[in-house]
């Protein structure tokens, strides 16, 4: 009998019928390096490089005023009479003296590390109130924690916001070819003919409780629809803070993970994606996502779930604690359900669908990984993270039941040149 | 950087109205205001070419082939 498939693809965010594109295959280069040159970070390149290849659609650049302002007012941008959600104003950051010397309606070069790699139109210069910033972003005034200290760190005062036209970036990473624009997305959904499709975002190597979060998100939509799901491990693989784990080597995890098709192995309902006659495994795409981490908490869970709406995905998996870093004494910032229960009260629409799930673990007396809430008095098999970094740092695998020996190979590589570098 | 600048006259009772609306709004002056309104509206009619576009042939290709390179095709 034949088939039907509806390819189903996420729309871009702010109503646009195409992902932004700021990128020019032939830049001006000559021309844009006569301009006066504004020096960015690396943070503010990404991004900026992110606004260009669409992924932060519809910005077409660092937000100005208005936005700015909107976002931190309402939690929102708005767009051809609408309001669509937003959370974290995208920002680029200048010194006083830069800023003195930017004039809306004025181009400016972009350079990086003295090389022009774009321009920007100026549209907008105004102060940066960072305790307010802080205050409504990460919603406490507190400084001790990562996040605060991304802006308390920068001695840079005010903000420019306007367009940009970018050079093509060259990414001499050894993960760069993973690293997927959402036009390359989308064509890879239209592609594989996916009725649906979920991502999960992380920044850690996966332990096998955590690699669940993913199993657990395709099941609960292909359970509900029957629908051809495209399951994306979507890592982030830009800025993080010193103690995370280094992207490259995050990223060989992944590709351990995805290579020896072990996800959900063990895990899965194996006789669920029997009877839809799909198959975890091959239907399973490690894609990374080139944009630096805020340790946001709620509101950056819904900036990952506008980058994947972005990239065409229909469903988003957010956890318990997502884009959480405590205080510096440890004690929590948002409460654990803070990043799901967000999402009920957007300020402005948003078109991706968010698939929460609890905390996972593997229970002796169910022989594999499951959430806790349904497992409730059966007994965990768990490790603390301090044992299994020293574990790692030994060149031994933990438990296999906590984490997989192709993910632990890995890290234990990893750990012992650290630790080897350290002596 | 920057080429010169030319002045355009505009009707004082709008000049006026201008004023009102940029006191306490950010901008600096009425003209950063009217360039600005004036970016956004040209921006909209006049660049096409910087609006989101289809994918050419060339880059449809290029496309195709790093995802066939990572296998998803």
């Amino acid at each position: 009998m034949p088939t039907t498939t509806l390819i189903r693809i996420s729309p871009v965010h702010g109503g646009l019928t195409q992902p932004v594109s700021r990128i020019t295959a032939k830049p001006d280069l000559a021309a844009w390096s006569k301009l006066a040159t504004l020096d960015v970070n690396d943070n503010d390149r990404t991004s900026l490089y992110r606004i260009g290849d669409g992924t932060l659609s519809p910005l077409t650049g660092p937000m100005v005023e208005a936005d700015y302002r909107s976002v931190l007012d309402k939690g929102a941008i708005a767009r051809g009479g609408k309001n669509w959600a937003w959370t974290i104003p995208i920002v680029l950051p200048v010194t006083d003296a830069e800023a003195a010397k930017l004039k809306p309606g004025t181009e400016v070069a972009l350079a990086f590390e003295g090389k022009v790699f774009g321009k920007l139109a100026v549209q907008s210069v105004f102060a940066w109130d960072k305790p307010e910033f802080i205050r409504v972003v990460y919603g406490t005034e507190r400084l001790d924690h990562p996040g605060a200290r991304l802006w308390t760190s920068d001695p840079r005062t005010k903000l420019v916001g306007g367009e940009v036209t970018l050079a093509s970036f060259v990414d001499a990473r050894s993960f760069a070819k993973r690293i997927l624009a959402p036009t390359e997305t989308r064509k890879l959904l239209e592609a594989k003919g996916y009725e649906q499709s979920v991502a999960f975002q992380t920044r850690n190597p996966l332990h096998r409780a955590h690699e669940y979060a993913l199993v657990y998100g395709a099941e609960t939509i292909l359970r509900k629809t029957g629908k051809k799901t495209g399951v994306i491990l979507n890592p982030l693989v830009g800025q993080l803070k010193g103690d995370d784990v280094p992207a490259d080597v995050r990223m060989q995890t992944y590709e351990a993970l995805v290579d020896g098709k072990f996800l959900g192995q063990g895990d899965m309902d194996e006789a669920l994606w029997r009877s839809k006659v799909q198959d975890l495994n091959a239907q399973l795409h490690l894609i990374g996502l080139d944009l630096r981490m805020y340790y946001g908490g709620p509101r950056e869970a819904v900036m990952h779930a506008i980058y994947r709406q972005n990239l065409g995905f229909t469903h988003f998996i957010v956890g318990r604690k997502h884009a959480d870093a405590p205080y510096d004494d440890k004690s929590a910032i948002w409460g654990d359900f803070d990043a799901q229960e967000i999402f009920k009260h957007l300020g402005g629409e948003l078109s991706i669908q968010t698939v929460n799930v609890g905390f996972a673990a593997y229970f002796e007396e169910i022989g594999r990984v499951g959430l806790v809430e349904d497992n409730k008095g059966k007994t965990q098999v768990s490790i603390s993270g301090t044992k299994i970094r020293e574990i790692l740092g030994q060149g031994e695998l933990p438990d296999a039941r906590v984490m997989r020996p192709s993910t632990a190979k890995v890290l234990a590589a990893y750990y012992q040149k650290v630790d080897k570098e350290r002596k | 950087m920057r080429e010169s600048k030319v002045t355009v006259k505009i009707p004082r009772p709008l000049y006026r109205r201008v004023k009102l609306v940029v006191e306490g709004s950010g901008f600096n002056s009425p003209t950063d205001f009217i360039v600005y309104v004036l970016r956004d509206l040209m921006g909209e009619a006049g660049e096409a070419e910087e609006r989101p576009r289809e994918l050419t042939q060339a880059e449809l290709g290029d496309v195709k082939r790093k995802l066939k390179n990572l296998g998803y095709l």
